[in-house]
């Protein structure tokens, strides 16, 4: 068997999925992407090497490890059960592992790893291995407390992910969304790909629209709480939860610039609503679009250079782009009657929005920023409400099927990857995925 | 530009009265729109009772503190609420029926502040459907003014697609969340 890395042809897709303009990146993507042709992987259990034996906390590692491989769509994790090396009685590393007995399971790729039970909690060891070359990748050393080692296993996901795509991957990260899990009241949680969903507010009231601040550590939203829509952050280290630009009268919907430095948003004057942009700090507020329609949903690029909006201003929403100013204003959708909630991929190149289709129901679609054909990623239920993952290669949106509506996320290249995020019967909406947790 | 301050919308409940009446009847009269026999083909009477103004029919809670008070949203009271189509604020001739209804109870309850509260079914953004139900809120108020409803009298609020009062994915559900609802104040 050849190198993982240059042995099947999912490798050549990936990398050139991540080259802007190549003609036929797309259609390759669509077939050898994630969810098509997948890496069959082993993820053993960690060896002990010393220290407290705390076999559990080393599984949950290995667990959201090889979940995380899982939902990628990129790998296939191979059930432990048919794993013929105790991972106990072997080494782990290269001269010491038994790459026959990994080959003899089909597995290209191996995550091998080993922990020690520390008294402040635990350090894990944890390398990824080309099976049929027999090398090592790369690997990652941890330390922290028990509570930590989800996240440990997150940040080892989107290395493994680096290692055979080139990208890092984007389980680390986190998605604020809105839920009525508590009680009736419509709050902010977030969701982590272990599973672990963190309630944020408690407002006994209805909050919309939340936004990340690019350094991750705060977040923007918008609440009734007192009767009114206003524009809240939350500073997710401190718990401070406050009303902002409250001389502004109604606004919602808030988005920071990349550089933290302004905040677009929606503002309603006299029943009419413009793009509105607040110079953080003076807080002045500035106009930026000023039209008799209907202009909200401001996405910046990732340069900070132009701005996405949805704009009835044509006589049905439409796409848009123009200049923080307002300036150059472009359309970028000209299919379908109702496109909207237009959001700016991290890497720049594609916009994606729900728009409604043939069918009736609202779909996720993408575009090229600098124009182009509409690709149509969903087609079951009715979806609205997509954000984009940091690494640009997922969309995830909320899903109303039957009386609930949950959060899915889809690859971003085919449509054709796509998985349940959230469950239960509570409605789950409004994602916006977090920047990159370092 | 910048832009200076702007004084918030008006607060709920802020307790002060106000009397702009007569106006109402007058204009309603002038302008050819029935006064009489509204109210009798809109819905009952309101929930009432809960505050100590005038009629049993004030005093009528928000859709918002129906909701953060006890989940479910109610339709109607003793205002009808004014139906609208699929992504519009257009004044159909069904709500400008409804509208003709109401006016009775204008010129009978002189000076009642009403707040109007634009609604949209669940289809769309939600920041877009916020702006929309602004804009139902606000044609309707422009329309209650046309009638000689003291400006003054009227605030508007959009509560977009988040308060439905049912929530089946069909076309009849959708049609009764899409609405303008009134709620009286008190004076």
């Amino acid at each position: 068997m050849k190198r993982i890395l240059t042995s099947i042809p999912i490798m050549a897709a990936l990398v050139v999925m991540m080259l802007p303009g190549v003609a036929d990146a797309q259609v390759r993507g669509e077939i050898l992407g994630p969810g098509a042709t997948k890496i069959p992987i082993a993820v053993p259990r960690l060896k002990w090497l010393g220290g407290a034996r705390i076999d559990r906390a080393a599984d949950v590692f290995v667990r959201v490890l090889a979940a995380d491989l899982e939902m990628s769509g990129i790998f296939h994790v191979i059930n432990p059960a048919a794993y013929i090396e105790d991972p106990q009685r072997s080494g782990i590393t290269r001269d010491e592992i038994n790459f026959e007995s990994w080959q003899a399971i089909g597995a290209l790729g191996l995550a091998r790893g080993a922990y020690q039970g520390t008294p402040a909690g635990i350090t894990i060891e944890s390398r990824f291995f080309d099976v049929a070359d027999r090398s090592s990748t790369g690997g990652s050393r941890f330390r922290g407390r028990l509570d930590e080692v989800p996240s440990m296993a997150h940040r080892m996901a989107d290395t493994v992910m680096e290692f055979v795509t080139g990208r890092k991957g984007p389980f680390s990260s986190k998605i604020a969304f809105i839920s009525d899990r508590a009680e009736r009241f419509r709050d902010v949680y977030t969701f982590g790909f272990d599973g672990e969903i963190n309630r944020i507010t408690n407002h006994r009231s209805i909050t919309m629209a939340p936004g990340w601040h690019p350094d991750g550590k705060s977040l923007v939203f918008t609440s009734f709480k007192g009767g009114r829509p206003g524009l809240y952050t939350f500073d997710l280290r401190t718990g401070a939860d406050i009303r902002v630009a409250t001389r502004f009268g109604v606004n919602v919907g808030g988005t920071f610039s990349p550089d933290g430095g302004t905040l677009l948003l929606s503002r309603e004057v006299a029943g009419n609503t413009d793009v509105y942009s607040i110079n953080v700090e003076k807080q002045q507020i500035t106009p930026v679009t000023s039209h008799w329609g209907i202009d909200v949903d401001p996405s910046w690029s990732p340069d900070g250079r132009r701005v996405a909006f949805c704009s009835s201003r044509s006589g049905s929403p439409q796409i848009y782009t123009m200049t923080p100013a307002g300036k150059d204003i472009s359309r970028l959708t000209f299919e379908g009657n109702y496109n909207c909630s237009p959001v700016w991929s991290p890497d720049g190149r594609t916009i994606a929005y729900a728009g409604r289709a043939n069918s009736g129901g609202h779909q996720i679609f993408t575009i090229p920023a600098a124009g182009g054909d509409p690709r149509q990623l969903t087609d079951t239920a009715s979806n609205e409400d997509p954000t984009w993952s940091p690494d640009s290669r997922y969309i995830a949106f909320a899903r109303r099927s039957g009386s609930a509506t949950k959060l899915f996320m889809v690859d971003a290249l085919s449509g054709r990857w796509v998985q349940q995020l959230t469950h239960g019967s509570s409605d789950d909406k409004a994602p916006s995925w977090s920047p990159r947790h370092e | 530009m910048t832009e200076a301050m702007k004084e918030p919308f008006l607060q709920r409940k802020s307790g002060k009265l106000t009397s702009f009446a007569a106006v109402a009847a007058i204009v309603l009269s002038t302008a050819g729109c029935p006064t009489q026999g509204g109210v009798g083909d809109g819905p009952g009477p309101g929930r009432g009772g809960a505050d100590g103004f005038g009629s049993e029919q004030l005093g009528t809670e928000s859709s918002l503190l129906q909701f953060e008070e006890g989940g479910s949203v109610v339709a109607g009271g003793p205002l009808e609420d004014i139906p609208f189509e699929f992504d519009s604020e257009r004044m159909s001739p069904a709500a400008m029926a409804a509208m003709e209804r109401n006016a009775g109870w204008f010129s009978e309850n002189p000076g009642v502040r009403v707040e109007i509260e634009g609604h949209c079914d669940e289809r769309g953004t939600s920041e877009y459907n916020l702006a929309l139900g602004a804009r139902r809120a606000r044609v309707v108020r422009d329309a209650l003014v046309e009638y000689g409803v003291s400006s003054d009298q009227l605030s508007t609020v959009s509560y977009g697609e988040e308060l439905p009062l049912c929530k089946e994915p069909v076309e009849p559900c959708w049609v009764r969340n899409r609405r303008a609802h009134l709620v009286p104040l008190g004076r």
